[in-house]
Formats: structure tokens, C-alpha cells, sequence
């Protein structure tokens, strides 16, 4: 009884443990990843060149920060997802250099949405409970 | 391939020791609740096992949500009654010395023929055999014959039988269970005493050794027959 009524006091503990680390880094991550997609929509909305030095530079950041905190994120998430996130990611990278507008900036509509879409599915809301 | 391999190790030692957690209930003794908290279980543990694309924590969360929620239900029905009246229900009479108690029937919602097939299985082919039938709260029914019925035991027949004791097992498939040998007050030398009445060269070659209260040895060597010793002194 003892034994058994730890042990699942030891689970609660781990269970709120992993909800507060799910909620707090996937929130910070995908934020993150969300801020500099916006960044680059609105550079390319501004001087709406693709081809851009700077706006390779900035897709590039977008790509490391994702590439660092891709493996975290495999704990949390549909791993389908952040292949998608991925695939996505790389498409922009690879209009960018080929200077194809319209092309980068669907991918980066679709990046955005992964981003912010996450935390309407996953957040803890009324609508997700029900 | 090695990735379901290791998913479904991690999910079998989990499932085994959700399930040691939650008690050793056979099938039959489970609430209908606690039978469907199983199979939700079994299902929750397929899913990181057959979906790659699933992260192995998705199924664990919940699967120990659910543990979690049970054990405190559990542990609130076992300080409860009117918590575990909620939970389980109440056992009730569906069979009284009048007769079927139709309203009971209806409210279990189980018919006549339900009925007869559980005093059939408790092993009552007769209604009038019955005086008092039971529904209990996993779905068993438990009968109360008749005296007419009932089977004649030793006291009825004024019979002064001694005490049935349970025999302790020393040693199990060439293995000696030190524990039991402890509380059963013998030793290794007491072993290999009957060991050697019986023939029989080394421990590991015995299948089963047991010692019972009445001073019973019964020891039984692998692919032989067994042996008894009587009136043992320990």
C-alpha cells in the first residue's frame, strides 16, 4: 500500500513535471521559430527581394535555431509535423537562393501557420478540452 | 525496425508495471469499469508501439494518467462506502425465499435467462434449490442453497478432523527457496536427508519438495515418480 501509493505519487510528480517542460519549452521553441518567420515575412513584404543577403542570412538563423531544438521537439510532437516543419524549411532556404517569390513565400505562409496552429491544437484552452 | 523494437520493449516493461501497480485482479473479479480501463490500456500502449510518427510520451502520459486517476479511486472507494456504492454499486438479492425479484432483474437490466445461466454456473440447476441469489458488483452470482440443499460438511457429521495445513515448498525445479525453508524451521541437511532416501543425487535434479504440518515430505525427482515420507519429525 505504502510502496504502491509513492509510486504513483512518484508518477504525478513526473506527469506534472512533463506538462510544465511540454508547455514551457515547445511554447518558447515554436515562439522562437514563429518571431523569425514574422521577421522575414515582413523584410520581404518591405523590400520584397528573396535573393536578398540579408534575408538569406536570416533564413539561415531560422534553419539553425530550428536544427538545434529539432531534436527536443521529437519528445513532444508529432514527429509527421516536424518533418513537415522541416521539408518546409528547406524549401525556403532553397527559393530564397533561387529567387522565387511567390514559391518562398508560400512556404513561409505554411511555416508561420505550423507555428502558431500548434498552440490553438496543443494549448491548454477550452476549445482543445472539449 | 530497431526503433519499434525498443518503442515496444520501453512499452511492455511500462504495461507490465502499470498493471503490477494496479493489483492482480483476475478478469472475472474486475468491476465492468476496471475491465474497460484494461483494454483502454492495451490500446493506449499499441499506439507509439504500431505509429513511428507518435512520440513514445504520448502514449505513456496518458496510460499513466489513467493509473494515476484509478489508484486515487481506488483509494477514495476503500475509505468510502458511499464513494464505492457510486463507483461499483451495491451487490443485490435477485433471488429471496419468495421468488426472482423481477424489479431487481429490471434494474441490473438482466433477463430470466440470464439468470438461470449464473445459478446454472454456480452450480444450481433448480429454482427451489435457491434461497437467496446475489449479483455481486463484477457481475458474479453467488447462490445460497437450502438446507435442504446444502451439502453436509464435516460438523454436520460430528467429524474431529485435524487442521489442514498448506505445505511449504523447499525446493522448486532443483532451486531451494531459502525463505521457505526458514519458515518451515529446516535446513539445507534436512534437503538432502529425503534427497537421499529418495535416491536422488543432487538438488538440481529435483523437481518438487514440499513439507507439510502433519509432517508430510512429498519429493518428486525430474521425469520420475514422486515419493512420500510420512510422520516426518522437524
Amino acid at each position: 500500500m505504502r510502496k504502491s501509493l509513492i509510486s504513483v505519487l512518484i508518477i504525478l510528480a513526473l506527469l506534472t513535471l512533463a506538462c510544465i517542460w511540454e508547455q514551457i519549452s515547445v511554447d518558447k521553441y515554436l515562439n522562437d521559430i514563429y518571431n523569425q518567420a514574422l521577421a522575414i515575412e515582413n523584410y520581404v513584404d518591405d523590400k520584397e527581394d528573396v535573393n536578398a543577403p540579408e534575408l538569406q542570412a536570416m533564413v539561415e538563423r531560422l534553419e539553425a535555431s530550428w536544427d538545434k531544438h529539432e531534436s527536443m521537439l521529437c519528445f513532444l510532437i508529432n514527429h509527421k509535423d516536424i518533418a513537415d516543419m522541416s521539408t518546409q524549411i528547406t524549401f525556403l532556404k532553397s527559393y530564397s537562393e533561387t529567387n522565387q517569390e511567390s514559391d518562398f513565400k508560400a512556404a513561409l505562409k505554411v511555416i508561420i501557420h505550423y507555428t502558431d496552429a500548434y498552440h490553438h491544437v496543443m494549448g491548454i484552452s477550452l476549445q482543445n478540452l472539449i | 525496425m530497431l526503433t519499434i523494437i525498443v518503442r515496444a520493449i520501453v512499452i511492455y516493461i511500462l504495461v507490465l508495471f502499470v498493471f503490477r501497480l494496479m493489483g492482480k485482479r483476475q478478469i472475472g473479479q474486475m468491476q465492468p469499469f476496471e475491465l474497460v480501463l484494461t483494454l483502454i490500456i492495451a490500446d493506449l500502449a499499441t499506439i507509439p508501439m504500431a505509429e513511428l510518427s507518435v512520440p513514445v510520451l504520448h502514449g505513456i502520459v496518458p496510460l499513466l494518467t489513467l493509473v494515476v486517476v484509478h489508484y486515487f479511486l481506488t483509494l477514495i472507494s476503500r475509505n468510502s462506502t458511499k464513494f464505492s456504492n457510486f463507483i461499483s454499486g451495491k451487490p443485490v438479492i435477485v433471488i429471496n425465499p419468495k421468488g426472482i425479484d423481477e424489479k431487481a432483474l429490471r434494474s441490473l437490466n438482466i433477463t430470466v435467462d440470464d439468470l438461470f445461466e449464473a445459478i446454472r454456473g454456480a452450480g444450481y440447476f433448480n429454482l427451489e434449490e435457491v434461497q437467496y441469489a446475489i449479483m455481486e458488483t463484477n457481475g458474479t452470482v453467488n447462490v445460497l442453497p437450502k438446507s435442504d440443499f446444502s451439502p453436509v460438511v464435516n460438523k454436520d457429521l460430528k467429524l474431529k478432523l485435524e487442521e489442514n495445513s498448506i505445505p511449504v515448498t523447499l525446493v522448486s525445479e532443483g532451486k531451494i527457496l531459502k525463505n521457505n525453508v526458514n519458515l518451515a524451521g529446516v535446513d539445507k541437511n534436512f534437503i538432502e536427508k529425503f534427497m537421499k532416501k529418495a535416491g536422488i543425487e543432487k538438488i538440481s535434479k529435483i523437481l518438487v519438495l514440499t513439507l507439510n504440518k502433519s509432517g508430510t515430505v512429498y519429493i518428486q525427482e525430474k521425469n520420475k515418480e514422486f515419493i512420500t515420507f510420512e510422520n516426518v519429525e522437524v
